[in-house]
Parts: structure tokens; sequence; C-alpha cells
């Protein structure tokens, strides 16, 4: 055979795109994408004064979701002109594109990879201060054996104040229609999104789900300066990436009852507040994590346990370049590997140490520690600042520009010399025996153990 | 099945619970035939449902579980007839059972109540949802679970810290021992009403279970009593469609997950309720008059006469 050359296709079918890439993501996760956009249309509104505490508020996304329609409706400032020819296309021609919005979309297939999900046609209206942009995506368009990436965009004028942006499909993929209908997945989503979004729900960013505006689950930690109830806090700048650790206690320390009813049921619920949240640039990253993931367990910090329930903190990272943030593509995920996360994890593993000491300290004489963790002197996590401050904080050597502030967190008086007893009997004898010592055979076992210890001592001290 | 200690006989709310539960069955079983039934639950020492069940339906083929061998040990022993079946099992072990116990009997369904007395959590509605996910149409669930009162400081040293009314520290309270179960949209338990929360986690526990299969869970019976707690049951049929299709001549069907008997009884001894039955059919300025003093309001009168036929007389006592 004579050799020849000739051209073949290396570009990617809309099968891809339709089909396998919307495998990649949860339902869910799709809608927050959809959510985030528009926090990003905001934060481009507000341009300079996207760092006030409350700049957020006034500007709102709802959603509406059933088994019939899905809707996203936003005010907040629709598709810049600049930006409108390319917002469509799958992908992001350039990376600068969002280089001074505090966002983490950086590849700009949130929007689409949505739709795909969702529906089998949909149409978007964008609606900026220069004009209004049209964009349907048809049953024909969205057929992944149609080849052609063209869509048709309609411009018109301005007509009214209404800035936005809207994604409305009444056209739902059957399964998804089934989803959407489930009263459990709506209700799953609203805890989701709070969790997710609720640091920007607190700077006053309104989100609704079918007229329900969503409530924010953010951590609050104890902060008494008079009591020495302080939290562990750091901050750098690392890779760019500015770089802020607190932690501390948000409850009064886990009780003897809480820790036998732990060990029987063996789990938290999946509502569970302590442990460390990861957020990049105000989006929860990961909520909650009790895990390896945020350095329990690694090295010499203890495991988490029901022990530690009373610690919760923050990792928090920001940056104008979301391609420097550690958020994997998912936008739901860490990338481990950067640096600015690495320092991080190691720091909250300080703070978990300090902490988990303190529960061991404090270990049979948790009562006693009511007084000092004052559950009426909270601050949200975030707004501590106590590394930066000249006066508290001091240099740490691992970034630059580092500081920590390490609390001296109180100490028993005299050390604790309470050790635990712990040992597991028969049940018919530990019945016989709280039916002899305390006359109530279905007493507590712990109650038991306590009698029997006493009577013993009291025996002891007779001889 | 005993959560105050007092034997289970002899509890007239949990009584009459038991016998509207009974009296459901037996309307259902009317209609489906108790010959494809098996029924299980945790029948404690005596075994009581298993009797009243059997009783009023005619089901024969029943099966009583606990984790307790003396307790089994004594169902055992004692049992009413050889068809009743008792082993040892935990809670979180019947979901796996459920095809092995209905091929023993050689039945097709099965009629399940799960008496927690433990406070109710996360790990109960785990259960709840693991094991109904196992079911089928014309399958029943009935469920009883309650909250065990705490204080405001009690409820506080669990939570994340904030200003919160007593309805606002219950709400949180529940949703931190239950999770996602209590719908985000709930912000308030008012005390009086918690079995409304407790409904509310019921149901997401049923939906949630059956989400894979694509059944429905119809409420047929919601009930609350107080013991020592306020107890909340829940019985559902597991349907195909959404349409009820429950017995006619059955009475007791809620309009929502909202619609919540209360069981309430008078507290009468024996003897006062001989006197009271000839003039309960009165009003209550005639039964006053009659009697010469105050004796029941409105609301006493009305719960007395719904559940007139459900009360526990000295019969159903010495069984």
């Amino acid at each position: 055979m004579t050799s020849s050359a000739r051209d073949i296709r290396g570009g990617p079918t809309k099968l891809f795109f339709v089909s396998m890439l919307t495998k990649d993501i949860s339902l869910m996760d799709a809608i927050l994408d959809l959510v985030d956009n528009s926090i990003d249309g905001a934060m481009r509104s507000l341009g300079d004064k996207m760092s006030d505490a409350n700049s957020l508020a006034g500007y709102f996304c709802k959603l509406t979701i059933n088994s019939k329609l899905f809707e996203v409706l936003d005010n907040c400032g629709g598709i810049p002109d600049e930006l409108l020819d390319t917002a469509f296309q799958l992908g992001r021609p350039r990376l600068e594109a969002d280089k001074n919005i505090p966002t983490i979309g950086m590849y700009g297939i949130g929007m689409k990879r949505a739709i795909f999900k969702i529906s089998e046609s949909a149409g978007v209206v964008s609606k900026s201060c220069t004009k209004v942009a049209s964009v349907s995506y048809s049953r024909d368009w969205l057929n992944p054996d149609n080849d052609s990436w063209d869509l048709q965009i309609e411009e018109s004028a301005v007509v009214d104040e209404e800035r936005g942006f809207k994604i409305g499909s009444n056209d739902l993929r059957p399964e998804i229609s089934i989803q959407f209908g489930k009263a459990d997945f709506i209700n799953s989503l609203r805890y989701k999104i709070g969790e997710h979004f609720g640091y920007l729900i607190e700077r006053g960013f309104l989100i609704e789900v079918n007229g329900d505006p969503v409530s924010p689950r953010v951590a609050k930690l104890m902060f008494n300066p008079d009591k020495n109830v302080l939290p562990y806090d750091f901050s750098a700048t690392i890779g760019g990436v500015k770089v802020k650790v607190t932690i501390g206690f948000f409850r009064q320390l886990t009780r003897e009852v809480e820790l036998e009813e732990a060990t029987e049921s063996n789990k938290d619920t999946d509502l569970n507040q302590s442990g460390i949240t990861v957020i990049c640039n105000d989006r929860v990253i990961v909520a909650s994590d009790t895990t390896a993931l945020t350095g329990w367990g690694v090295g010499a910090t203890p495991k988490y346990h029901p022990q530690f329930r009373a610690i919760a903190g923050v990792i928090s990272f920001f940056s104008l370049d979301a391609t420097l943030l550690p958020v994997a593509t998912t936008k739901h995920d860490l990338d481990q590997s950067k640096e600015s996360f690495q320092i991080a994890r190691n720091m909250a593993m300080e703070g978990i140490v300090l902490f988990t000491s303190f529960t061991n300290r404090w270990k049979g004489r948790e009562q006693e520690t009511d007084a000092i963790l004052d559950r009426h002197e909270i601050k949200p996590a975030r707004s501590i600042v106590l590394a930066e401050d000249a006066k508290l904080g001091s240099v740490s050597r691992v970034a630059p520009d580092a500081r920590k502030f390490m609390p001296e967190l109180p100490k028993p008086a005299s050390s604790s010399r309470v050790r635990r007893v712990a040992f597991s009997r028969d049940a018919t004898e530990i019945k016989k025996m709280a039916e002899f010592l305390l006359g109530k055979p279905d007493a507590n076992p712990g109650d038991v153990g306590v009698a029997a210890w006493e009577d013993a001592l009291v025996k002891m001290d007779r001889k | 099945m005993s959560a105050s200690g007092l034997p289970y006989h002899l509890r007239p709310r949990k009584f009459v619970d038991r016998e509207l539960f009974a009296e459901f069955v037996a309307q259902l079983l009317s209609s489906e035939g108790s010959e494809n039934y098996v029924y299980i639950s945790m029948g404690g020492k005596h075994l009581s449902d298993h009797r009243s069940l059997y009783r009023r339906t005619a089901i024969q083929c029943l099966y009583s579980f606990d984790g307790n061998q003396d307790i089994v040990a004594h169902q055992n022993y004692f049992k009413p007839f050889d068809g009743v079946c008792c082993e040892e099992l935990y809670s979180n072990e019947l979901a796996g059972k459920i095809d092995s116990i209905l091929g023993r009997f050689s039945k097709t369904n099965a009629i399940i109540w799960l008496d927690y007395t433990a406070s109710i959590s996360a790990t109960q509605l785990d259960e709840v949802s693991t094991l109904i996910g196992k079911l089928r149409p014309g399958d029943v669930l009935r469920v009883t679970v309650n909250l065990q009162a705490k204080d405001r400081d009690q409820m506080e040293s669990v939570l994340p810290l904030a200003q919160r009314t007593m309805a606002e520290l219950t709400a949180d309270y529940i949703r931190n021992i239950t999770g996602s179960y209590l719908r985000e949209t709930t912000k308030e338990v008012a005390a009086s009403r918690i079995d409304l929360a407790l409904s509310e986690c019921l149901e997401a526990a049923f939906v949630r279970g059956l989400s894979q299969t694509g059944y429905v869970p119809i409420p047929v019976l919601l009930t609350k009593y107080t013991d020592s707690t306020t107890m909340f049951v829940a019985t559902v049929l597991i349907q195909e469609g959404e349409q009820p299709q429950v017995p006619l001549g059955w009475r007791f069907v809620p309009s929502d997950w909202q619609d919540i008997l209360l069981i309430d009884l008078p507290d009468l001894t024996p003897s006062e309720r001989y006197r009271f039955d000839p003039v309960m059919h009165h009003t209550v300025e005639e039964i006053s008059a009659i009697l010469g003093f105050n004796f029941v309001n409105a609301d006493e009168l009305d719960r007395y006469r719904r559940f007139h036929r459900f009360y526990p007389i000295f019969e159903s006592v010495a069984s």
C-alpha cells in the first residue's frame, strides 16, 4: 500500500459533552454550580465593594424546582457584553475573564454541564445594563447525534430595570423530573445550599428554593478573653493565596452519657457541625470534616472521637485568581497537592491538638468547664482576628508573612487525677448488682459501676 | 416493649393505641386475607401485641424478636401457642432477615411494628429507612418513637452557640439528633407539638427508604399519647400509587402527616366507668346535672366516646 495522509477529526463530539461529561457531577452539585454563577455575577456587579462585610445584600438567586419545571433566576447583573460571545462556549477561552473576581469556577463548563444534565431543552436569558440576550438550547441542539455547535443568540434593547440571568426548562429529563418531584431531594438540596453558600448568605446574598429562603450553616466559635477561651488562629499568604485557619470550641464538652450513646449508635448525624470546614473564596468545599483530609489522625494528631465533639474550625482560602486555590475541577473537592493546602492542614493539626488536649485534661470533670465555656460568648469563626493582631499574634516561620496565635487555655487547678474506669460485664450480673445496690434492676450500667466502686471504697475505709 | 417498667397491658393509652392498630389490621386482612401475612415485632416478655393481633385478626404467623436472650427465653416458654416464633435479633438486623422470615412461613407480606423506647435518633431513623426499603405493596410498617424531655441547659450544651427561643432551641435540638430527617424549613417546634416534628422525621425516613423502589408509604394511623414522655406512632401501608387504598370501614385515616390523633383518656377507675357509661351519651351539661358536679369537658367526652370500645376491660387485662 502506498503511504498517504489525510485529515481526520480530532475534536470533541456532542455525545461526550451532553452525555458523558454530565456523569462526572452529581445533580445536586450541578445545581450548586448554577447558584455559584449567580454569586459570581453579584461579585462582578459589586466591583470594588465586594470585600465589605454585608456587600451582597440585595442580590438573590431564586430556584424553582418541581417535577415539571426547573428555573434559576437571579438579579446579579447578567453577562457583561464583552463576555457574551464566549459565555456560551464550552470551556473558557480566556482564563483572565474573571481574574479579579473571587470565584472558584475556572473552566467555563458549570452552566452548560448543568443544563445538559437536567434538561432535554432549556432557555437562557441574560439582562445586562446594555442588552437582553437569549439563547435556546433546543432538543435538536442537545441531540448527541447533532454535531453542530452553533447557537443562535437573540439580542434586544433593555426595557426595564431588571439586571440578571435566568435559566429555565419545562422539558426535564425523565429521571431528573422524578428526582425534582421528591420532597426529600428538595430538603437535601436546601441543607446542601445552606452549607455550601452559608458564608455568602451571611454576607447578605439571598438564596430561595421554591419560595423559601435557605438558612446559612456557618461555624461560630467561643470567644471569651476574660476566661482565656480563645480559638487558635493562623494567617499567611502562600502561593498567592490568603490562608486563614481558626480552630476552637463551639459547644460545651461531651458528657459521659453522650459518649455512651455514641458508642451504641456509632455515628454522628449527617448535619454534625464538629470538625473542620474548608472554604475557598467563601464557598464551602468540605464541611465539618473529621478525617485525615483535615489532619485528624495524622501524625501525632488524635483521630476524631465523640469526645472531641465540641471542636470545630475553619480553613479558609482566598484569591482573586481561582487557579491558585486548592480546589478540584468539580469545585466540590480539594486539590491536596497545593502547598497552601498542605501548610494550612499542618496548622489545623496544631489547633486540633491544642483543643483535644484540653478535653483530655478535663476528662471526667467536664461539668466544671461549663462555667468556662460560656455559651454566650460566641463569634463567627471567620470574623476572628487574633494571629494578625500585633499584640496577640506572633511570627510563624512557615511563610514570609505568616502569623499565629496559640491560646493559653484554662487548666484544672489541680492536675486531673481522674482516670476512666471502664469494663464490660455480663448483662445478668449487671442487673443483679443494680437490684442489689440501687434497688433498680434496669439502672444505667454506668451508675451501677459507680455504685459498686463507692461501696468497695466504704468497705476498704472500714478495714 | 415496656418503656416505663409497667407491664405493657396496664398502660391504658398504649393499650388503646395498640387496639386501634389491631382494628386496622383486622380490617385490612378481611380483604387481603390473613393467610398471606406474618406479623413481626418486639413482643416484650408478654407478647401482648401478638396476642391482641391473633385475637382480632386470626393471623397465625407471629414472629417476635429481641436482643435480650432472657426475654426471648421467657417468650418461648410462655407463648400462647406454637405458631409464635421468638428469636434473638437486634432491630438493625431485621431488614436483612425479612426475606428469610417470610420464606420460613411461606408468606408474601409482612406487618411490622418497631417500638423504640430510647429517645429518637438518626440511627433509629436510618434503621427504619433501611427496613422500609425491603417492604413491598401490601406490607404494613408501624413505628413508635419518642423524644425524652430535656431542659434548656441540657439542649443548649450539645448545640452550637446561639440566641434562641425555646421553640427554636427544640427544633435545633431535634435536628442535632436526627440530622436532615427534620426539614430544613422547620425552624421552630413548640413544646406541645413535638409530635409534629417526630411525624416529619418518620415521614422522611419512610420516603427516603422507599425512594429506590418507587413505592409509596400511605399513613393510615397517626397517634400520639403521653406516658412518661410524648410517644408518636405512625402506621403506614405500602402501596404502588399515591391514591390511598385503605379498607373502606377504616375511619381513622389521617388527612396528612400533621393530622395526628391524640389518645388521652380521662382518668377513671373501672367502677367509675361502670357508673359513667350509662350516661355518656348525654351532653356535658346534662352529665353535670345528673352527677351533680362537673365531671368532663367537651373534649374529654368526645375522646371518651371515640375510644370507648378500645378501652382495657377486665378480661383484656387478665389475659
